[in-house]
C-alpha cells in the first residue's frame, strides 16, 4: 500500500518537474519571471528596504523600453527608422495631461482617446511618407517631431515653455499618482503595460507578418514578386511603434504628472534608435540591454563619474559613438556578444580537449 | 498687412532663404553620390558656427585688437568653412566609405549616430560655452531704406549680403556641376557608381570631395544663420528639418529643385504667417501655429506628387 502510494507520488513529481521544464522552455517564460521579479522588486522596496531614488530611476527606464520595442520592430523587422518617436511621446503626455486636466474627462477614457489619436496620426503619417520610399520616413518623421515641438512650446493648450503639470495629481485604475509620491503605484500598471507588449512583441515576431517584414527588409522587389504588400507590412509596423510611442508618453505623464516641452527634443529620439541598435535589432532583451545602457547607465554609473557631472551633455557622445560602432562593425548588437562569447568558450574548451588528448595518448589516436 | 510691409517680410523670407538653400544643396550633393540622407548636416554647420563664434570672439578680437575688425571676420569664417569642409572629408574617409555598398539604412543610422556624437562633443568642446556663448557679430548693422510714399522698405544689409553670397556660391556649384571635371564625376557617380569607377572615375575622391564642398556649403549656411542667432546645440535644427522638407517637395532626383524647395519654404511660411491669423477659432486665432500649416501643405504636396516638383521617376532595375 505504502509502496504504491510511493510511487504515484513520485510519478506525480515527475510529471508535475516535467509539466515546470515545458512551461521554462515557453518563450514567454523569461518575460513572466522579469514581470514578477519587478513588481515583487516594488512590493518588497516599498516597505522602506530600498531607496526611491533607486527605484525611481526604474520606471522611466522601463516607459523608455516600451517606445524602444516598437521602435525595434519597425527598425529591426520592416527596416524603416522614424525621427519622430520624442514628439509622439510627447503628444501622449500632452493629450493626457489636456483631456484630464482642462476637459475633465477620466483617465482611463483619457487613455483611450490617445491611443485612438495615435493609429489615426500614424496611418495619416505612415502612409503619405512610405508611399515613395522607406527612407521618406525617418524625414518626414523628423519634420513631425520639430513640429510638434514647436507647437508644444507655443500652443496656449500646452502651457508653453513653463510645461504642464497636474496640480491635483492624477488618479487610474484605483492608482492615486502625483509628483511627491515616493513610491509611485503608476509602477504596476507599467510593469503590466510593459510584459503585455513584450508578449504582443514576440508574438508578432515569430507570426507571418513578422517574417514578411523581415523578408521586406532583405529586398523589397524581391518582397513584392512573392505577393508581399509592401505598404500593408510597413504601415503596421510604423503604427505599432507610434501607438507604443503614444502610450509611453501618456504613462510619462501619468508617472511624473509633469510635462516640459524641451524634454521632447530630438535627442530623445536618436536615443531610443541608440537603444534599440546598441542592443540588438532583432531581440527583446537586447532591446532591454540597449535600453539600460543608455538611460539607465546614465542615471547609474555615469552620474557618478567627476567628467560626466562637469560635462552634462557628453553622454550623447557616448551613446553617438556606441551607435556607430555597433552599426559598422557589430550589426548584432549588444545581444549577440553572449551567444558570441559562448561559441568562443566551446571552441578554446574544445581546443584544450583536443590538446590534452594528443598529450595524454599521443598524436595518432 | 498693406504691400510695404508685405515686401518687407517677403526680403525677410528670402533672407532665411539663402542659407536654407545652402544647407538643402549640401544635402541632395551628399544624397546624389553616397546614396543617403546625411543627418548630421546641419551638426557639421553647427561646429563650423562654435568654432568660427569662439575663434573671433575668445582669440582673434583678444590677441588682434588694432587690426581691422573686417578681415578678422572674413578669416574667422573662411576657418569655419575649412572646418566644415574638414569634417565632411573625415566623415566620409573615416565613416561612410567603409559602409558604401550597405544599405540606405545604415548610413543613415550613422549620420544619426554622428548627430549624437556632435551634440555632446560641441558643449564638451566649448566649455559651458553654451550657457554665455556670444554670437557672431553682424558687421553692416546699418539698413537700407526705400522711401514708398510715406513708408520704408528696409533692407537690412546683413540680409542682402547673405542673398547675394548665398546666389553666387550656389551659382558657381551649379557651373562646376556642369563644366568641371568634378561636376562631371558627380552625375556620373549619381547615375551609378560602379559603371563610374568601371569607366575610371575615381568614385572614391569625387565623394569624399563631394562631402567635403557639401561640409563647407553647410558650414557657410550655418554661419550666415548663426549672425543672426545665438549660437546653440539646437541652432541649426530647424534648418536641417527644412532642408529635408525642401529637398522631398522639389525632389531628391535633381540639383536645381531642392534649391527652387529652399526658396518655397520659407515664402509659404511668409504667406501662412500672413493668413493663419485670420482663421478663428472662437476668440483665439491660428496664428501660433503658421508652421505648422506650412509642414502640413509640404505633405499634401507630396501625398499628391510623392517624386516632389521637379523630381523624375528612376526607373530601377531588379
Amino acid at each position: 500500500m505504502m509502496q504504491i502510494l510511493k510511487k504515484q507520488v513520485q510519478h506525480t513529481l515527475h510529471r508535475a518537474i516535467e509539466y515546470v521544464k515545458k512551461i521554462a522552455k515557453h518563450p514567454f517564460f523569461p518575460i513572466l519571471v522579469l514581470g514578477v521579479f519587478l513588481i515583487l522588486l516594488q512590493i518588497i522596496g516599498s516597505t522602506g528596504v530600498i531607496r526611491p531614488s533607486l527605484l525611481n530611476f526604474i520606471s522611466p527606464v522601463l516607459i523608455r523600453f516600451m517606445v524602444a520595442l516598437g521602435f525595434m520592430l519597425l527598425l529591426g523587422y520592416a527596416g524603416l527608422a522614424s525621427l519622430g518617436t520624442a514628439g509622439f511621446m510627447g503628444l501622449g503626455s500632452y493629450l493626457l495631461g489636456y483631456l484630464y486636466q482642462t476637459v475633465g474627462m477620466p483617465a482611463e477614457v483619457a487613455f483611450l482617446v490617445g491611443i485612438a489619436t495615435a493609429l489615426v496620426l500614424g496611418i495619416l503619417v505612415g502612409f503619405i511618407s512610405l508611399r515613395v520610399e522607406g527612407m521618406y520616413l525617418a524625414i518626414v518623421t523628423l519634420g513631425l517631431g520639430e513640429i510638434l515641438k514647436n507647437f508644444f512650446l507655443n500652443s496656449p493648450l500646452t502651457g508653453g515653455s513653463n510645461g504642464m503639470r497636474l496640480f491635483d495629481g492624477i488618479k487610474m485604475l484605483g492608482l492615486f499618482s502625483k509628483t511627491s509620491t515616493v513610491y509611485n503605484p503608476i509602477y504596476y500598471i507599467i510593469v503590466v503595460l510593459m510584459i503585455l507588449s513584450m508578449v504582443w512583441i514576440l508574438n508578432i515576431i515569430n507570426s507571418p507578418t513578422g517574417r514578411a517584414m523581415l523578408s521586406i527588409k532583405n529586398s523589397t522587389s524581391a518582397a513584392q514578386a512573392m505577393g508581399i504588400s509592401i505598404m500593408k507590412y510597413r504601415l503596421s509596423a510604423f503604427l505599432i511603434a507610434t501607438l507604443f510611442a503614444v502610450t509611453a508618453g501618456m504613462l510619462q505623464m501619468i508617472r511624473t504628472t509633469t510635462s516640459y516641452p524641451n524634454s521632447w527634443g530630438i535627442d530623445l529620439s536618436l536615443n531610443v534608435l541608440a537603444a534599440v541598435v546598441i542592443g540588438g535589432t532583432k531581440n527583446i532583451w537586447g532591446v532591454l540591454i540597449g535600453t539600460f545602457i543608455v538611460f539607465g547607465l546614465k542615471d547609474i554609473v555615469l552620474s557618478r563619474i567627476p567628467f560626466f557631472q562637469t560635462y552634462n551633455n557628453a553622454h550623447l557622445m557616448f551613446s553617438g559613438i556606441l551607435i556607430i560602432l555597433v552599426v559598422m562593425f557589430y550589426p548584432g548588437g549588444v545581444v549577440r556578444l553572449f551567444s558570441d562569447l559562448l561559441s568562443f568558450f566551446k571552441k578554446i574548451s574544445a581546443k584544450l580537449n583536443q590538446s590534452w588528448k594528443e598529450y595524454r595518448y599521443g598524436k595518432d589516436l | 498687412m498693406d504691400l510695404v510691409g508685405i515686401i518687407n517680410r517677403l526680403i525677410l523670407a528670402l533672407a532665411d532663404a539663402a542659407p536654407l538653400a545652402l544647407v538643402t544643396l549640401a544635402i541632395v550633393l551628399i544624397f546624389r553620390t553616397s546614396f543617403t540622407t546625411n543627418f548630421a548636416q546641419g551638426m557639421i554647420a553647427t561646429s563650423a558656427a562654435y568654432t568660427v563664434t569662439v575663434f573671433y570672439n575668445r582669440y582673434l578680437v583678444i590677441h588682434y585688437p588694432d587690426f581691422n575688425i573686417f578681415l578678422l571676420m572674413m578669416f574667422a569664417f573662411l576657418t569655419g568653412i575649412v572646418v566644415g569642409f574638414i569634417i565632411g572629408v573625415l566623415i566620409d574617409t573615416i565613416l561612410i566609405r567603409k559602409s558604401r555598398y550597405s544599405n540606405i539604412l545604415t548610413k543613415q543610422m550613422i549620420t544619426m549616430g554622428l548627430v549624437l556624437f556632435l551634440m555632446g562633443l560641441l558643449p564638451t568642446i566649448f566649455f559651458k560655452a553654451d550657457l554665455n556663448m556670444p554670437s557672431i557679430p553682424r558687421f553692416f548693422t546699418d539698413n537700407i531704406k526705400i522711401a514708398v510714399g510715406d513708408k520704408f522698405i528696409v533692407m537690412q544689409q546683413n540680409n542682402l549680403y547673405s542673398i547675394i553670397t548665398a546666389t553666387v556660391v550656389i551659382s558657381i556649384v551649379f557651373i562646376a556641376l556642369k563644366y568641371t571635371k568634378w561636376g562631371l564625376g558627380v552625375r556620373s557617380t549619381a547615375s551609378n557608381e560602379k559603371v563610374a569607377s568601371m569607366m575610371g572615375v575615381n568614385t572614391k575622391m569625387i565623394t569624399a570631395l563631394s562631402w567635403g564642398i557639401a561640409g563647407a556649403l553647410g558650414s557657410l549656411g550655418g554661419i550666415m544663420y548663426a549672425t543672426t542667432q545665438t549660437v546653440t546645440v539646437a541652432l541649426m535644427t530647424e534648418m536641417q528639418v527644412n532642408g529635408f522638407l525642401a529637398a522631398i517637395l522639389g525632389g531628391f532626383s535633381t540639383f536645381f529643385g531642392p534649391v527652387i524647395g529652399a526658396i518655397i519654404i520659407p515664402i509659404l511660411s511668409l504667406i501662412s504667417y500672413i493668413l493663419s491669423p485670420m482663421i478663428k477659432i472662437g476668440d483665439s486665432d491660428l496664428g501660433v501655429y503658421y508652421k505648422v500649416f506650412v509642414y502640413l501643405i509640404i505633405l499634401i504636396v507630396i501625398l499628391i506628387k510623392p517624386i516632389g516638383l521637379f523630381g523624375k521617376k528612376i526607373a530601377k532595375k531588379v
